[in-house]
């Protein structure tokens, strides 16, 4: 019984599932530090896509595994 | 409306044509595909194949790399072994120059910002200058109806980050000398017995995660551009069938991406200098 069909996408799923749980929450937090201080909104701007570009990238290795396993699926 | 034809009926043809052997990765064509595929039919085997192993580093490559440096070039030979030096120096005259300072400009300034060395980090600009530009170009490429990123494909990246990987190290010898960069490595920062003694935990810690970082790196930017890609590709064989470009939004996706992922790049590239580096912290606490 091939599980390889089912696994891969549901591992995207869950790895998709981590990334918008730690995404909110720095997007939260740089909403908040704008709304506190308009004048520095283009500098946290800045930091907030850095960082949610590291957080995303957590989600990307997942994606690569999918793209190296998916010629393997019957 | 011919061309959309066209392009639209060679994404089949690129799903068998392609170098990984037929399996399903939908791809859309570009010119060195469609080069191979005449000189294929013409009977030419062999270059074809050569083309198309080839495709994405090489040939995209050059495509970016020879005409920014030869106008660079010939723009910095113009300014500064020309007729006019002296009034070219004191005010800049003419497209190329105002262009290249502006551009150099903002990678100074963005080098001085993620290297937080202050006048020493100013070496570094051209390395740094150049791998943001490379990366860039090479990026929003992929956005081009009959062009493909050379970073879409992990031979690119992971020979970027050996790059960063080599400088990276051969900075922190340089800067730190050979006993100091052991030293760094192993974790010892003060000289406290503390940090001796927990060298056999901190040593390969550290070493290990030396090594990870290029493979972060590539991966990373490898991802996220064939991800931007290939999503766009399958989008382009979704409207297919009634020539609806139902890819438009994610070329703005595409055009974000693209940015964001130099800008981590480099930041990241920089900031692993920075951690080899002396900075006025360890010299405050040296000098205690």
């Amino acid at each position: 019984m091939d599980l390889l069909g089912f696994s891969l996408p549901l591992a995207l799923g869950i790895a998709a599932l981590g990334s918008g749980l730690g995404l909110g929450r720095a997007i939260d937090s740089a909403m908040s530090a704008m709304g506190r201080q308009p004048e520095a909104i283009g500098k946290i701007q800045t930091a907030m896509l850095i960082g949610c570009a590291f957080i995303e990238a957590l989600t990307i290795y997942a994606l690569v595994t999918v793209f190296v396993l998916m010629g393997k699926i019957k | 409306m011919n061309l959309v034809a066209m392009i639209n009926s060679f994404i089949l043809a690129a799903q068998s044509a392609s170098e990984n052997g037929g399996e399903e990765k939908p791809e859309l064509t570009n010119i060195v595909l469609m080069i191979s595929n005449w000189m294929k039919s013409h009977g030419n085997i062999s270059a074809a194949d050569f083309l198309n192993t080839f495709q994405n580093t090489i040939f995209f490559t050059i495509l970016i790399i020879i005409p920014l440096a030869i106008w660079a070039i010939v723009t910095y030979r113009k300014v500064m072994h020309g007729s006019e030096r002296e009034e070219r120096l004191r005010i800049p005259k003419g497209f190329s120059q105002n262009f290249w300072e502006w551009i150099v400009q903002i990678l100074s300034d963005f080098t001085e910002q993620g290297l937080g060395l202050g006048e020493r980090g100013l070496t570094y600009v051209p390395f740094i200058g150049s791998l943001f530009l490379f990366i860039l170009l090479n990026n929003l490429l992929g956005v081009f109806p009959l062009m493909k990123s050379a970073t879409s494909s992990l031979n690119t990246t992971l020979g970027l980050a050996g790059i960063v990987f080599f400088t990276v190290q051969i900075h922190g010898v340089r800067a730190l000398g050979l006993w100091g960069w052991i030293k760094h490595l192993a974790g010892v920062e003060n000289g406290d017995m503390l940090e001796y003694i927990l060298i056999p935990l901190m040593f390969p810690l550290h070493v290990i995660g030396e090594l990870i970082k290029p493979m972060s790196l590539s991966l990373r930017l490898f991802g996220n551009i064939f991800g931007e890609d290939m999503l766009i590709a399958v989008f382009v064989g979704l409207g297919a069938f009634a020539f609806l470009p139902l890819q438009t939004p994610f070329y703005f996706l595409a055009l974000l991406t693209s940015l964001i992922q130099t800008m981590v790049f480099t930041l990241l590239a920089c900031s692993y200098i920075a951690n080899f580096s002396h900075t006025s912290e360890h010299n405050a606490e040296a000098m205690e």
